[in-house]
Order: structure tokens, then C-alpha cells, then sequence
């Protein structure tokens, strides 16, 4: 009992500290003249400055300036006037529903929501289409890219184009739907290399990819999972350690070849492919994998 | 001296009576008992209450929730493998089209309508303009192929546009609408062979080859009048003639054989892990549970088109029979468990529980085999979960029975210092 009114005492204590915290606000978007006034000096906004509750910021007349609260909520600003940025904390709530919440939101949905049943009621589930898509989208990508796991070497990520583009637009992001790309080249090609963007990109954490040509929307963003040293080797070695019968080196490497191929690790496989065929010259599978696999995944001579 | 022996048909008749008044003392009695009825009925009633209810409770009912997509008739094919036996049928030819582009469709139309096939269809789907050059030589296509039907799709939720024809649907009136029926992601069974739209019919995609092909099957299934059908699943990938689009541009493959044949254009991937127009079917080897989807929805197309040319129809019990039977099933249930729940009650839970599995095992194997041998869809869930439901409803009417009793008078077998 003597232990409620120090649990009491925190939680007012957590609240304060809460309640006292300061917002951080970053430019994201700025069309116009937007000026922001801090420790007395007027300076023009700029996308990726960082704000505060104390600064003050100043929207001209036809301006517009977007705003990122705390990393978590995205407001705008339209009309003109000076706003001191503190008047803008009730947009700093971000939406984190608890997990009760969210359940009930979950079960209102589904009790709210009857459907029947396919039987029953049929336009209601008819959305299943027994047709392949050919649509207006030009640039085409193999679909064994839908997940490609990277830890090391040079591997071209190609694509077809069905239209005279000559300019494509490779991005990367952290979501798989909507965010900023974090990673952004144009390429004359139709192939860019891992290589080329994996260096930027932080190991054990999901990306996801598009490609697209001028003028034209995308396909769904695919999978890249860049692997730690220490992961793919430990990956490696279970590989490795499959086999228990004798192989030679050549025949061992073609396996690790087929295997990391089967896993999505085409850079990877490319290397123990390409080992296999060097060491064992006269295999003529060794040779003919190889050839098909540069052919399948347009690699370079 | 030897008693004279009586005769066996004499035996033999005692032997049955004796049976038949074991059987009245243990069980039948209870058949006709107005507990036993009025238990029955309200099982159904609270049933029907549940029905009733303005919500749709099954996210609060695990067991709902699981069977949502199960059916047990899908063990006919998944595991007993109903459509093992059934020879490839020749009548229809299937071109995959792989990756091949407008051009490449335009080359292989033109390559196929030479040899005079009954039908062509192209089960595509083109949401816009592409290469100007490729689009013009497909259109035409289109076009100039009288018995070239191409793919539709119904979207209810359009109330203005509700059949999206697609880039090429204005050239040609040959359409047919590519949809199914099921939850998304689940199992399709079922597909609607015409959708009535402002006052039009307009039919699905195999309909409209059917139409094309067979005007006697077309007629028969004019003539049922179904809103839907079950698909009955005769073959696999494999059991259809399978032809490479590719093979086909390259010369490595003749045509004489299309001719006068259904060929169907689609897309298939051998691939078990590209799911691109892969839907669940109940050929699936896991019929419940998560798996990934097994048939490209050319061959889904393909097993309507056979089962439409065949006129080898999935029936449905009629729904009073079906009803009938459900009744009667659970009365006997009831009786059973009433029995024991007043004369033994220590073994009412094992006898219930036992009766239970018993009759799931039964009832499956029964709804299975009708389903292999005779096509005849029965719904065996319902049933099932009557008998669940009975034991729950008993225990209610015992109470609602002995408050009766004792405010009333009501005549029960139950009384309050039974349990």
C-alpha cells in the first residue's frame, strides 16, 4: 500500500516530463517566400532546417511551406502570416494507437463489416481476376528480383524496356510504399550494379527498389536485404555443411553456386558459378550453368 | 429326450424383437421424447437467433474463423485425388504466352487464327496504351478475328463503368468477364457464368468461349438458370495441351492441330513461387491452412470450359432436404445426449465427445465420397457444428426446463437435483 503514492508521484512525473518536452520541426517542402525568425535573425528557409518551439516562422503571401513534426507527422502551412512554431504542437500528435486500440478498432471493423458469404453473396467477392496483366507500364523486371539478398561482389540488377525510353530513374527506399527514396541515380542502361548503391545502404535492414522510365509510373517496389559479414558467413557454412558425402572443390562450389542462387544471393551465386567453371573446365554443366546464368541476369562478358 | 428345436425364422424374429426392446429401453424412447424435440428446436432457434444478429460475429468465433475457408469436399481433390483418372483433354489447347508483349500477342494470334480454330481466348488484361506501333498491330488483331474472345472484368464497385473492358475491349463485342468468385486470397470454387448489369447480361470469360464452341453446352447452361457455379476441377496443368508461345512464334511447333480447338492464351509460370495470376484452388495439397497458390488462372478457366463442354455440373442438395437432414441428424444427437445426460451423467461428456468425433469422421467420409462419386456438393459444416452446439443448448434447456417446472409446472424429464 505504501508503494501507491511513489507510483502515484512518478507517473505525475512522467506526465510533466512529457508535457515539457520540445517539439523539433524540419522543413520538407518550401514553395515561395518563407522566412524564419531565430534568436533575433531573419534567414530564408531552406528544406532540412531544423526548427523549434521558439522559432518563428513567416509565410508570404501565394507561399507554402510543409513541416515535419518530431519525425512523425507532416503538416502545411498556406496561409500567409508570422507563426510563432509553438502554436503548431497540436500537429506534432503523431497517431500511435495503442495495441488496445487498435484491436478494438480492429473488431469494430470486422463486426461492423458483414460480407456473407461467397455463396450468398457473390459481388462482393468477385474481385479474384483470371487474367495476366499486360499494362501500360513499359519497364519490365524479371520476377526472381522481387528479393535480392546482397552481402558482397558486383552484380548488374537488370530490367527490359518494351518502349524507346533511354533514361531510367533507380530509387531505393525504406518503405516499401510511400517515404523518400534514399538512395536516387539515373542510368542510360537497363542495368545498374549492387555495387553501385549497396555501399550507401546499412547492413541487416530491409530497402526496397523501383525502377522506372521517364515519364512513367512504377511496379510494386522489390526487396534488397544486405547481409552482415558475419550472417552470411554463418549462412555460408550451414550451406556448406549440407553435403556430407565427398565432393571435389568444383562440384562443392557449383552446389554453394545453385544454392545461393535458390536463396536469392545472385552476386554471391555469380562468384561460385563462375569458381566452378574455372576450376573445372571441362564440366560442361559448369559451363553452360554459367553462360545461362550471365544470359538470364544480363551480365557483361 | 431332445426338447423339439423351434424353427429358425421363429429365432430369428424373437432375436430381433429382444433388439429392438433393448434398443427402445436404451435409446429410441428418448427419440420421442418432448424434451428431446423441444431441445432440438431450440438449437435451430438459437441458430437462427445468431443468423439474426446485425453484426458479423465470426472474428470473435475462432471456430467460424477457421472454417471460413475450408471445405471439406476439397479433400476429394487434395487428397484423394478425385481428378487423378481424367484423361487430357484434347478439345482445348493451351499457348503460354510467358512474358511476350503486345507485338509478340499480335504475332501469335495471327500464327493461330490461320489453322481455324473454334475459339481463341486471350485471358489478358491491357490497362492502357503502350508502344503505338505494337498497340495498332494487336487492335487490329482484335479486330479482325471474329472468334478471338478477350477478357473482361467486373468491378461492382463502378457504379457507372461496372464491366472494365480494357485498352482493346472497345473493338471487339467478344468479351467475357475474367472474374471468380471467392474471398480474396481464398479458394475459388465458384464462378458466375452471366452477371446482369442495367438490365444486360454479360458473360464470364469461359462462358463466352463456350458460347462460341458448343451452343448445345451453351444452351444446357442457359437452361439451370444458376446465379453460380461450383467448379468441378477434372484436371490439371498437365492434363491440358500445353503449347510454349515462344515454340510457336519460332516455328518449332505446327498448327494443324488447332484447328477446330479451343485455344486459350494465358499466362503460366512453372515457377511454385511466381504467383502472378495464381489463385488458391481445392487441387492445393494443403487443403486448410496457409500454403501458396496452385493454378494459373488460364487453367482455372480451362476446368469450366471442360466441365461446361462436358456438362459435368457440380449439383447441390436442395436446400429443404439439405435442412431435413440436418434436423434429423441432430435430433438423434440430442436423444442420444439426452439420454445420457439424465440416465448416466458421468458418461455424458465422453459419450458426447466420442458421438462427436464419430460423427465428424462419418459425415466428412460421407460428404467426400457423394462428392467423388455423384458430384453432389453437400455442406457437411453445418451439420457439425449443430452437434457442437447441441451439447451447450442442452445444459441451457435443462435450466430454462427446471425454472419452467418449477414456476409452472412444465412436464420435464429433467429435474433440479439431477446434476
Amino acid at each position: 500500500m505504501k508503494c501507491i503514492p511513489l507510483l502515484v508521484l512518478l507517473s505525475f512525473c512522467n506526465i510533466s516530463i512529457e508535457a515539457q518536452k520540445t517539439n523539433s520541426f524540419l522543413i520538407y517542402s518550401v514553395k515561395g517566400s518563407v522566412t524564419t525568425v531565430e534568436n533575433n535573425k531573419g534567414t530564408k528557409v531552406k528544406i532540412g532546417k531544423l526548427l523549434t518551439d521558439k522559432s518563428r516562422l513567416t509565410v508570404g503571401p501565394n507561399s507554402l511551406v510543409s513541416i515535419i513534426c518530431n519525425e512523425s507527422s507532416l503538416f502545411s502551412v498556406t496561409k500567409a502570416g508570422s507563426y510563432s512554431m509553438e502554436q503548431f504542437k497540436d500537429s506534432c500528435q503523431a497517431n500511435k494507437s495503442s495495441i488496445t486500440s487498435n484491436y478494438l478498432k480492429f473488431i469494430w471493423n470486422q463486426l461492423t463489416t458483414p460480407k456473407g458469404n461467397p455463396e450468398k453473396n457473390r459481388k462482393n467477392y468477385m474481385n479474384n481476376v483470371g487474367a495476366v496483366s499486360r499494362t501500360s507500364i513499359s519497364v519490365w523486371v524479371d520476377s526472381r528480383f522481387d528479393t535480392i539478398n546482397y552481402n558482397n561482389g558486383t552484380f548488374p540488377v537488370s530490367w527490359k524496356c518494351y518502349s524507346d525510353a533511354d533514361e531510367f530513374t533507380f530509387e531505393v527506399y525504406q518503405m516499401a510504399r510511400g517515404g523518400q527514396p534514399v538512395y536516387q541515380k539515373t542510368v542510360t542502361k537497363t542495368s545498374i550494379y549492387i555495387s553501385d548503391f549497396a555501399a550507401q545502404l546499412n547492413p541487416n535492414t530491409a530497402y526496397y527498389w523501383k525502377i522506372l522510365a521517364k515519364g512513367e509510373e512504377s511496379d510494386e517496389r522489390k526487396l534488397f536485404f544486405i547481409w552482415d559479414n558475419a550472417s552470411y558467413e554463418k549462412l555460408l557454412a550451414q550451406l556448406r555443411n549440407t553435403q556430407k558425402e565427398f565432393e571435389t572443390v568444383a562440384e562443392e562450389n557449383f552446389r554453394l553456386g545453385f544454392l545461393l542462387e535458390s536463396a536469392r544471393f545472385y552476386s554471391e551465386a555469380y562468384q561460385h558459378y563462375k569458381k566452378a567453371a574455372q576450376l573445372n573446365p571441362s564440366a560442361q554443366l559448369f559451363q553452360k550453368t554459367l553462360e545461362a546464368f550471365k544470359k538470364d541476369y544480363n551480365i557483361e562478358q | 429326450m431332445q426338447p423339439p428345436k423351434r424353427p429358425l425364422k421363429k429365432n430369428r424374429f424373437v432375436f430381433i424383437k429382444k433388439s429392438y426392446q433393448w434398443l427402445h429401453r436404451f435409446y429410441l424412447r428418448y427419440l420421442i421424447k418432448r424434451d428431446t424435440i423441444l431441445a432440438t428446436f431450440s438449437v435451430f432457434f438459437v441458430i437462427g437467433l445468431l443468423g439474426l444478429l446485425p453484426f458479423d460475429s465470426g472474428i470473435l468465433n475462432p471456430f467460424k474463423t477457421a472454417l471460413k475457408d475450408l471445405d471439406f469436399n476439397d479433400i476429394s481433390y487434395s487428397v484423394l485425388h478425385k481428378n487423378a483418372g481424367t484423361p487430357i483433354d484434347n478439345r482445348i489447347i493451351i499457348i503460354n504466352i510467358g512474358n511476350a508483349d503486345r507485338l509478340g500477342l499480335a504475332a501469335m494470334i495471327e500464327k493461330i487464327r490461320q489453322a481455324k480454330p473454334k475459339v481463341i481466348g486471350l485471358d489478358v488484361q491491357f490497362a492502357g496504351p503502350k508502344d503505338p506501333q505494337h498497340d495498332s498491330l494487336l487492335r487490329h488483331m482484335i479486330g479482325s478475328t471474329p472468334n478471338l474472345v478477350i477478357v473482361s472484368r467486373i468491378d461492382w464497385s463502378n457504379k457507372t463503368n461496372t464491366e472494365q473492358v480494357g485498352y482493346f475491349g472497345i473493338y471487339t463485342p467478344n468479351r467475357g468477364y475474367a472474374n471468380f468468385i471467392g474471398e480474396d486470397g481464398g479458394t475459388i470454387r465458384n464462378f458466375s457464368p452471366f452477371e446482369k448489369v442495367d438490365g444486360k447480361f454479360y458473360p464470364s470469360f469461359a462462358t463466352a468461349i463456350v458460347a462460341r464452341a458448343d451452343s448445345t453446352a451453351y444452351q444446357k447452361l442457359k437452361h439451370r438458370k444458376k446465379e453460380y457455379e461450383v467448379i468441378n476441377y477434372s484436371r490439371k496443368e498437365e492434363q491440358y495441351l500445353l503449347i510454349d508461345g515462344l515454340d510457336l512464334l519460332e516455328n518449332n511447333t505446327t498448327t494443324d492441330f488447332f484447328h477446330n480447338k479451343i485455344i486459350l492464351m494465358g499466362y503460366i509460370n512453372p515457377d511454385p513461387y511466381n504467383v502472378e495470376d495464381k489463385h488458391f484452388t481445392p487441387l492445393n495439397a494443403k487443403f486448410a491452412g496457409k500454403s501458396i497458390p496452385d493454378m494459373n488462372g488460364i487453367i482455372v478457366h480451362a476446368n469450366i470450359i471442360s466441365m461446361l463442354l462436358d456438362a459435368n455440373y457440380i449439383q447441390d442438395v436442395p436446400s429443404w432436404l439439405f435442412w431435413l437432414l440436418t434436423i434429423l441428424i441432430c435430433w438423434m444427437h440430442v436423444a442420444l445426449f439426452m439420454r445420457y445426460y439424465i440416465e448416466e451423467h458421468i458418461w455424458f461428456h465422453i459419450v458426447a465427445k466420442m458421438a462427436q468425433i464419430f460423427f465428424a469422421i462419418l459425415s466428412v467420409y460421407i460428404g467426400i465420397q457423394f462428392f467423388s462419386w455423384f458430384n453432389l456438393k453437400i455442406d457437411t459444416k453445418i451439420s457439425l457444428i449443430v452437434i457442437i452446439l447441441a451439447i451447450d443448448i442442452i445444459y441451457f434447456y435443462e435450466a430454462l426446463a427446471v425454472w419452467l417446472h418449477s414456476k409452472f409446472g412444465f412436464k420435464t424429464n429433467f429435474h433440479s437435483k439431477s446434476h
